[in-house]
């Protein structure tokens, strides 16, 4: 998988540890820009932040860094020292576009680098709650980011929620939160390099991680506007389809559509219970006679292997998936078939497979794929090309704390 | 004038549910033109469900459907029929980009995929992102969104720490997300068409499209095994992290959600909330110390934070440097000055649902403003109008193809 991307000769560079700005990052560099990553002088905070290669606590070890900043460069640059500065401003002057987490104390002293007069670059600042409006100044962790985006409070829904309707809501897994606001940052990028026709001065693009994440719901506001509807967990249910027990784990079924519950009931011999000409209807409104129709459903899938009622449904042409573990996602046919995981070294954490691009196209797509960089591992490169220093030049800076 | 960024991009949209509808609906945010293709011979699923006004049901009435199709059009045809089909062609010789999300033999099997579509109009762009991908082995699997997240892994890992019970998603994560990554790939494919004149088929899978949402834990399963533990709102590094309760109006259901680092963080939460003798305590004097006694600490604090409102408390410690939110409620939404300020939802007028908000886009532009909001269209709404102004057809071949039922 070598060759042109789609973003060929596009340069960004992205500065600050919010990690939707990594993740936007890793997919425009898997589209094939030259996404150089500034780090401060002791290395990015995730690079703090376990778990760790080996158990063991690492500069280059965190799984974290190594997952989310894949396909970059990586330079250092003391923001606080004027000729760090003058470094990453000399930088900033080369990129197209230039990704920053605006709520990243340690490089506020770099917001007026985006009030360049000239053309370039793209300037996409990623901040908590957007850069205006009274919240600002306020700041997110991952737990917050996803409850302040509204999908937490409606988690866990349906079915899921009924075994326990007194427990507090519960987030996505892992960094959901900040890898979802991260495609949306990489779109604002993408509409950006497409913009060709404005004029002088560098485009402002202000992105609200809270806004990226309510893009995730999009329906469930409306239901408590004029019809004073409030959406809660309870309601999250599509009467037909949901999360059922299996003999080995868990399914999830959706025959949603008539034609799939009709194939469903085939399955399971047409039981009685759902006779009638509008069952499906009623079910799916959760109304009688339909109302207990997925409790019915379970039963027959609890006596059952996941693997084998997801195939069988899929047979049938119903909507299904097993439930599947970690190993058994990683081990999967279908992506294995489709080269979605790539083998790549790592002077540090050895060779580990990564997902890569979800996208392919027939005229161009695949890059270059390397994994995460070490730390500062292009000083000599980039500093060098973009400041005109020497290799002596970068080794004194690095002896001065400058890089 | 140019107005907006994709002003005079056509898109032609096949797209189908949630996940067909959100690529469209950014391409049509940012100034495209996005003709919807639906049929009333199979009706979307995402215009579908529970009547919001009265108790019938009603293509019309679906927010969900009207969030994700605002400021397109609505053509009704039915593509089984082979004038249907031969009104598709003309519209790919029209269109920049295709969005479908069907599973493969559809389109393929009407003679519409990529293959022919590209014979008409070889520069158009066209992207497919059925559930596994346009090809492998499993490329026919059919599934929505909670379909994925299922397959993938992650609901795996949702649920409470305390049970073995699997909680899922029950929510369609994987949809919104696959639209956004289609987008994304829409949009660096018509960037590269720029400069070589050329189109491309752009073959995405939404399960590849959700699974690096499982992220480090996919590294971490090489690397020594760990299959990943639910860990509901917890995280292994923050003490205290997660959601306490508060008391507010909303029977029990009102939460805030707040992670502390470290330690002056931790004396600014110990001080809204009056616990000086929480600060002293030498059980929370340091990280190490708050993580090893995580269940005490979530009991006292759970105590005290359940004095407060949500609002009240997120306002205060913010202001002492505390990452807290409120746990949004949807009808919170509407109190919220900040997303007031920021024009976060806007309201636009339905024939049917009357008064109804729709999110905007998350991305701001100081020069480009997203094109003006229009509301969902209603199923066939622009069928005339569109056929006339984009494919030059008379209103006698119209009513011909209507009364020849190609128009439903």
């Amino acid at each position: 998988m070598t060759g042109p991307g789609l973003l060929d000769g596009v340069r960004v560079v992205e500065i600050g540890s919010a990690l939707g700005a990594h993740f936007a990052g890793r997919l425009l560099g898997l589209l094939g820009a030259d996404v150089i990553k500034v780090e401060p002088v002791h290395g990015d905070p995730s690079r703090r932040r376990g778990p760790f290669i080996r158990d063991v606590p690492h500069i280059e070890g965190s799984t974290l860094f190594l997952y989310a900043n894949m396909c970059k460069r990586s330079v250092t640059a003391n923001a606080a020292t004027p000729t760090g500065r003058s470094l990453i401003s000399k930088l900033v002057d080369t990129a197209d576009a230039v990704i920053f987490d605006g709520n990243d104390s340690a490089w506020t002293p770099l917001s007026d680098l985006r009030k360049a007069e000239r053309g370039r670059p793209i300037w996409v600042e990623v901040s908590a709650f957007g850069a205006s409006g009274p919240h600002r100044d306020w700041t997110l962790s991952e737990v917050a980011l996803y409850h302040a985006g509204g999908e937490g409070y409606l988690l866990p829904g349906g079915t899921t929620f009924l075994a326990y309707p007194d427990r507090e809501p519960i987030k996505g897994p892992r960094y959901l939160g900040s890898f979802s606001a991260g495609v949306s940052i990489a779109v604002a990028a993408l509409l950006a390099l497409l913009d060709e026709v404005r004029g002088p001065g560098s485009l402002f693009i202000d992105v609200s991680l809270q806004e990226c994440l309510l893009q995730l719901l999009r329906a469930e506001i409306h239901q408590c506007g004029d019809l004073g509807v409030v959406q809660s967990r309870a309601m999250r249910s599509l009467g037909v389809a949901g999360l059922l027990p299996s003999r080995d784990g868990w399914l999830e079924l959706y025959p949603l559509e008539p034609r799939m519950w009709n194939s469903l009931m085939q399955l399971m011999g047409n039981p009685e219970w759902a006779d009638g000409p509008d069952f499906f209807a009623s079910a799916r409104l959760g109304q009688a006679p339909g109302e207990k129709a997925l409790e019915n459903v379970g039963m027959w899938t609890a006596q059952r292997p996941k693997e084998e009622t997801a195939q069988l449904c899929q047979e049938a042409g119903i909507a299904a998936g097993a439930v599947l573990t970690i190993d058994e996602a990683l081990g999967a046919e279908q992506l294995a078939a489709r080269e979605f995981f790539q083998l790549l070294p790592h002077p540090y954490a050895g060779e580990l497979r990564y997902p890569v691009l979800p996208f392919g196209g027939n005229v161009t797509s695949a890059v270059n794929l390397r994994s995460a960089p070490l730390l500062g591992a292009h000083n000599v490169d980039v500093w060098g090309e973009v400041a005109a220093a020497s290799g002596q030049d970068v080794c004194k800076m690095f002896e001065a704390g400058v890089i | 004038m140019v107005e907006s960024i994709l002003d005079g991009i056509r898109v032609l949209d096949l797209g189908w549910v949630w996940a067909g509808a959100v690529c469209g609906a950014i391409l049509a945010e940012w100034g495209a033109e996005v003709i919807k293709v639906e049929s009333r011979t199979r009706i979307d699923p995402a215009r579908q469900g529970r009547p919001l006004v009265g108790d019938i049901p009603d293509p019309e009435q679906n927010p969900l459907f009207h969030n994700a199709n605002r400021r397109k059009e609505s053509v009704c045809i039915d593509i089984k029929m082979t004038e249907g089909r031969d009104l598709i062609r003309k519209f790919a010789e029209k269109c920049d980009v295709i969005v479908e999300n069907m599973t493969p033999h559809a389109l393929n099997g009407l003679q519409l995929g990529y293959e022919e579509l590209c014979k008409v109009n070889p520069a158009i762009i066209m992207v497919s992102y059925p559930l596994a991908g346009a090809g492998g082995p499993k490329s026919e699997l059919r599934g929505y969104g909670p379909t994925a997240g299922s397959i993938v892994g992650l609901d795996n890992l949702m649920g409470y720490q305390d049970s073995d019970t699997v909680l899922g998603f029950s929510h369609a994560i994987a949809d919104p997300v696959v639209g956004i990554h289609a987008a994304t790939s829409v949009l660096a494919a018509l960037r590269e068409r720029k400069t070589t004149g050329m189109g491309q088929h752009i073959d995405l899978s939404m399960l590849e499209c959700l699974l690096p949402y499982m992220g480090y834990g996919l590294l971490e399963f090489q690397m020594n095994g760990d299959r990943g533990e639910k860990r509901e709102n917890r995280h292994p590094l923050y003490a205290p992290n997660g959601l306490y309760p508060c008391i507010d109006e909303d029977e029990g259901d009102a939460w805030i959600a707040l992670a502390v680092e470290t330690d002056v963080e931790w004396a600014g939460l110990c001080k809204v909330l009056g616990l000086d003798s929480l600060a002293e305590d030498p059980r929370f004097a340091d990280l190490l110390q708050r993580q090893r006694n995580r269940q005490e600490l979530d009991a006292a604090l759970s105590a005290a934070t359940s004095r407060y409102s949500k609002f009240e408390l997120e306002l205060a410690l913010q202001a002492a440097g505390v990452a807290a939110t409120a746990v949004l409620a949807p009808k919170d939404r509407y109190l919220d000055d900040h997303m007031r300020f920021r024009k976060t939802y806007v309201e636009v007028d339905h024939p049917v649902l009357g008064s109804e908000p729709l999110y905007a886009d998350p991305i701001h532009f100081d020069v480009w403003k997203p094109a003006p909001m229009r509301r969902a269209p209603l199923l066939g709404e622009h069928t005339d109008e569109v056929l006339r102004r984009v494919l030059g057809l008379e209103a006698d071949e119209i009513a011909r193809l209507k009364s020849g039922g190609v128009l439903v």
